[in-house]
């Protein structure tokens, strides 16, 4: 193979041929060389040892790539191609590929190219090789040098390709010839995503490129500006007469699809526009055969002009055509696009509630799911029963716990949405519950226990049927203790027992609940639920007394004896549990239930007094209530409330103390006793604070206000400037008095003095009101709920995505700057003055030089 | 999957369709902006121009020619968007490199 002349001449060259004859006439080291087609039958016939054979494969490539002949490389490199396809590695071989690339028959360049657009990435190094390479091939003469060298760089341009080559491809864009032009601008998408900046020099020929009498090129730039815009669409708003000139006057399907795409994501921006939109689309649904097309007019349709009823009428009718076609991805699409509708215009699609129903039943897992989330909007009182019974029917039956799953959470979601609006009777959505507990494996354990306690708290006429269940499923135990993993069905029993714990006036038969509690089988539980379990135990048990000391009979002496002696007995099991929280519990109760016999010989009566351990009832707190605590008057949360930081170390050895009182005894934080706490909180802090004063060794460190507000002024503010750094033994901080570290001092300071407030401020909430039947979440009184506070970062785009798309949110309209011109490399003149100027300098990168010419 | 099922699933945050052909099933990647039927449709369009090239294309046609049947992927297609939707055009290149290969 002597001629490495042009593609265009004459050279014998299918490289299986020429790779032979290049083996046999001078290479006679190898003797036995593959071609592809070998290969792949090789690997076919070597089924049972594939492994093998291709590790024998991947020896003798390596080898042929050590040869001279170019056409041997190729061949290597395209069964490498092959190799990499099937998952093997080929990156060791990127400098070799850059061999194959840069020869100059076509045939062998596409090999590499084709190999470089598989395996290269943006990590490779080799890529800065070629840099120089794919520039020459892309402008070179040959129309098809120039499309591979295209087609190539689109997959694996990375940032430094993009910067150097962009310009070289700018000018492509007005190049003679469609086939290039075509291709450089789809390239030059991929630029714009890695080096940003040269969106704004390259777009206005972009925009130029709009207008190109040749339609491949037009829908290439139209395909590229639709991909930037939907990401970015305010910037490209000025584009859209162009656009709706091109959408009425073309016939290309795939274009206009785009097109259309595109204005879905500008008309919400500018409502004129979805008004205009509104006849073109209409005309095109009516005329259009293709269903693609349908589909997305009624895509966009539906994102641009929500509100306008006619056109939602249409869509509708549309979509019900297409739920109703036999074929599952027309049904599936339409269910989806209904679906979008159902936000807007809900009755509308009410209207199709049969059919929708149908499908639930379809075979189709995907259809069965979409239509899963239509019911979801469209249930309401009369059809709950009804469809969760259907519902119910599925979970029996299907198949796949994934489906099953899936099902069991929405039939939840179903039942609990808008506060319950829907549930009529909390009886059989208990009951509905319970059953869900037998479904095997679910992963919504935690949900359906979540359900249980929600429901009877707040619905106290449930509590009676609901603490019969719960007993029940006490008793069943055995069943679900079986399956601990997490989130598993034995969070349930996490939910049992505390409501029967709770509630424990309304269970028929006390003992035998506590007997369930506190059988062996319990340790086998996740140490979460087991901790409820030890706590929940001491309130039955406190409730049992109490009951045994209403009823006044006094021969149950040794009943009672019996029931402390149980007690007594499984609680060093629990003490022996490794989860920290079941210890701490069980050895409280361990605590109290010594003291029990003891009192007793004593003669004092102390079940009432355990029974005002749970007295009080728990009411559940919305979620954001601790934000909507109205500050008190006079109150600023950002004020010093004492001398920093060594009391803050007394203030939380303080605080631990009071917690840990309740070893010996369990004082339980009532509301009278936890103001009581409060007030000695005070009062220490006031003496400390005096005794500082007067303390010669203690410094005071000054305190800047940060808001000059009414009132509090208890903070004396003495200016000190020190020079050192001071350091005064705490705990948890290590003060300095230097400026600036006071500021992050005084946040930390002011978050500690919030955590004070909050804590009193929690009692105020729990003494909020509850309705009769349904008692909502409690806040703070006169706060109003809202909605997503916080929540306002959009969740659709991928990080991976979004990055790079956001750096392109970039405003084309203002004109472009001098010194937003394209990076072109050029030589840089070495002449004597710069020498001289180099040395001193520091080294600058090439573009901030280059920028600017 | 069978027949019975529609052919686009939602993967993480893509979305997969596909097409089965005989033996042979033609899997695609898309956003989930994309429209699907779209892509069905280019799928067929795809299985056609290979068709042509390789007339009555079968699995073995492409594994064995795969670097062949990449070169008329990446004429159709550049960078994800549809670059040349007219199938004689798409193959011209291709024909002429044939040309150039054997002679």
């Amino acid at each position: 193979d002597g001629h490495d002349g042009h593609v265009r001449s004459v050279s014998p060259l299918d490289f299986a041929f020429s790779a032979r004859l290049a083996s046999i006439s001078t290479r006679r080291t190898i003797m036995f060389e593959k071609s592809l087609h070998d290969l792949v039958r090789g690997i076919r016939n070597n089924k049972q040892n594939e492994a093998r054979y291709i590790a024998g494969c991947i020896d003798e490539i390596k080898n042929e790539l050590r040869q001279e002949s170019k056409a041997i490389k190729a061949t290597a490199v395209a069964k490498l191609i092959y190799l990499q396809m099937l998952g093997y590695d080929i990156s060791w071989a990127a400098f070799n590929i850059v061999e194959v690339m840069s020869s100059s028959k076509f045939t062998q360049k596409r090999i590499g190219y084709l190999a470089a657009t598989q395996s290269f990435h943006d990590e490779t190094d080799v890529l800065m090789l070629t840099t120089n390479m794919i520039k020459k091939d892309m402008s070179s003469h040959n129309l098809y040098d120039a499309g591979t060298a295209l087609t190539g760089l689109s997959c694996f341009v990375s940032n430094d390709l993009a910067r150097d080559l962009a310009n070289d491809l700018m000018s492509l864009l007005a190049s003679t010839r469609p086939y290039v032009k075509k291709k450089a601008i789809l390239v030059m998408y991929k630029v714009f995503l890695k080096f940003p900046d040269s969106l704004r020099p390259a777009f206005p020929r972009l925009k130029d490129r709009l207008e190109d009498p040749d339609p491949g090129v037009q829908s290439a730039a139209v395909n590229v500006i639709c991909e930037l815009a939907r990401k970015n669409p305010k910037n490209y708003l000025a584009l859209a007469p162009v656009f709706f000139k091109l959408m009425t006057a073309s016939s290309n399907n795939w274009m206009l699809i785009k097109i259309i795409k595109l204005f879905a994501a500008l008309a919400p921006l500018e409502p004129r526009l979805g008004k205009k939109l509104i006849e073109p689309l209409t005309n095109l649904i009516h005329s259009t055969s293709a269903m693609s097309l349908l589909y997305e007019c009624v895509n966009t349709m539906v994102s641009a002009v929500p509100t306008h009823v006619p056109s939602m009428q249409l869509c509708v009718t549309k979509l019900r055509v297409m739920i109703e076609d036999p074929d599952q991805n027309l049904k599936y699409l339409g269910l989806l696009a209904l679906g979008k509708i159902l936000k807007h215009h809900p009755k509308a699609v009410q209207a199709h509630k049969e059919l929708v129903m149908g499908c639930l039943d379809d075979r189709d897992e995907s259809i069965r799911l979409r239509s899963l989330d239509l019911i979801y909007g469209m249930v309401n009182r009369k059809n709950l029963v009804e469809i969760i019974k259907k519902l119910m029917l599925h979970v029996d039956s299907a198949e796949g716990s994934g489906y099953r799953d899936e099902l069991v959470s929405k039939i939840m979601e179903i039942c609990c949405q808008n506060n319950y609006q829907n549930v009529v009777n909390f009886e059989w959505y208990i009951s509905i519950l319970v059953d869900l507990t037998r479904v095997e494996g679910t992963r919504h354990g935690k949900q359906i226990a979540d359900q249980l306690l929600d429901v009877a708290i707040r619905v106290r006429a449930v509590r009676p049927f609901a603490v019969k269940q719960m007993a029940r499923v006490l008793e069943n135990m055995h069943v679900l203790a079986q399956k601990t993993h997490r989130n598993g069905v034995c969070e349930v029993l996490y939910a049992a027992a505390w409501i029967c714990g709770e509630f424990a006036s309304l269970l028929d038969d006390v003992e035998a609940s506590l007997k369930a509690m506190l059988v062996p089988r319990v340790l086998a539980l996740p140490g979460h639920i087991q901790s409820v379990f030890v706590q929940n135990g001491i309130k039955l048990y406190a409730y049992y007394l109490k009951k045994k000391d209403e009823e006044e009979e006094d021969e149950d002496e040794e009943e009672e004896d019996g029931i402390t002696k149980l007690l007594q007995d499984k609680m060093p099991l629990f003490i022996s549990s490794p989860d920290l929280e079941v210890q701490e519990r069980a050895s409280c109760v361990l605590q109290i239930l010594k003291y029990m016999p003891k009192m007793k010989e004593k003669g004092a009566e102390l079940a009432e007094e355990l029974a005002e351990l749970f007295e009080g009832e728990l009411n559940p707190v919305a979620p954001k209530a601790q934000k909507k605590v109205p500050l008190p008057e006079g109150l600023d949360l950002d004020k010093w409330i004492n001398d920093p930081p060594s009391e803050s170390s007394d203030e939380e050895e303080f605080s631990m103390e009071t917690a840990f009182l309740a070893q010996e005894k369990k004082k339980p934080r009532t509301r009278e006793e936890v103001e009581e706490e409060e007030e000695e909180l005070e009062k220490k802090r006031e003496a400390r604070r005096q005794s500082q004063l007067s303390n010669p060794h203690y410094l005071q460190s000054s305190s800047k206000k940060i808001k000059s507000s009414d009132g509090v002024d208890r903070i004396p503010v003495a200016s000190l400037k020190l020079d050192i750094p001071l350091k005064i033994e705490t705990d948890f901080k290590i003060e300095t008095a230097t400026s600036s570290k006071k500021k992050s001092k005084k946040k930390r300071r002011g978050r500690r003095g919030k955590g004070d407030r909050q804590s009193s401020d929690e009692e105020e909430v729990s003494r909020g009101r509850q309705r009769v039947d349904i008692t909502t979440e409690e806040m703070p009184e006169g706060a109003v709920a809202s909605d997503g506070e916080g929540e306002g970062k959009r969740r659709g785009v991928p990080d991976g995505v979004g990055d790079p798309h956001r750096a392109l949110d970039i405003d084309l309209e203002k004109p472009l700057e001098a010194d937003e011109v394209l990076p072109v490399r050029t030589h840089r003149v070495v002449t004597s003055k710069t020498v001289e100027k180099e040395s001193g300098e520091k080294k600058k990168k090439d573009k901030k030089k280059k920028v600017g010419k | 999957r069978n027949e019975n099922q529609c052919s686009f699933m939602e993967y993480r945050t893509m979305k997969v369709v596909y097409r089965k052909y005989a033996s042979l099933y033609f899997i695609l990647g898309v956003d989930s902006d994309e429209n699907e039927l779209a892509v069905l449709e280019f799928i067929h369009h795809i299985v056609e121009t290979l068709d042509q090239y390789f007339e009555n294309v079968c699995e073995l046609d492409i594994m064995f020619n795969i670097d062949r049947a990449h070169m008329i992927l990446d004429e159709t297609i550049a960078n994800g968007q549809i670059c040349e939707s007219n199938r004689t055009r798409a193959l011209a290149p291709i024909a002429m490199i044939e040309k150039a290969a054997t002679k």
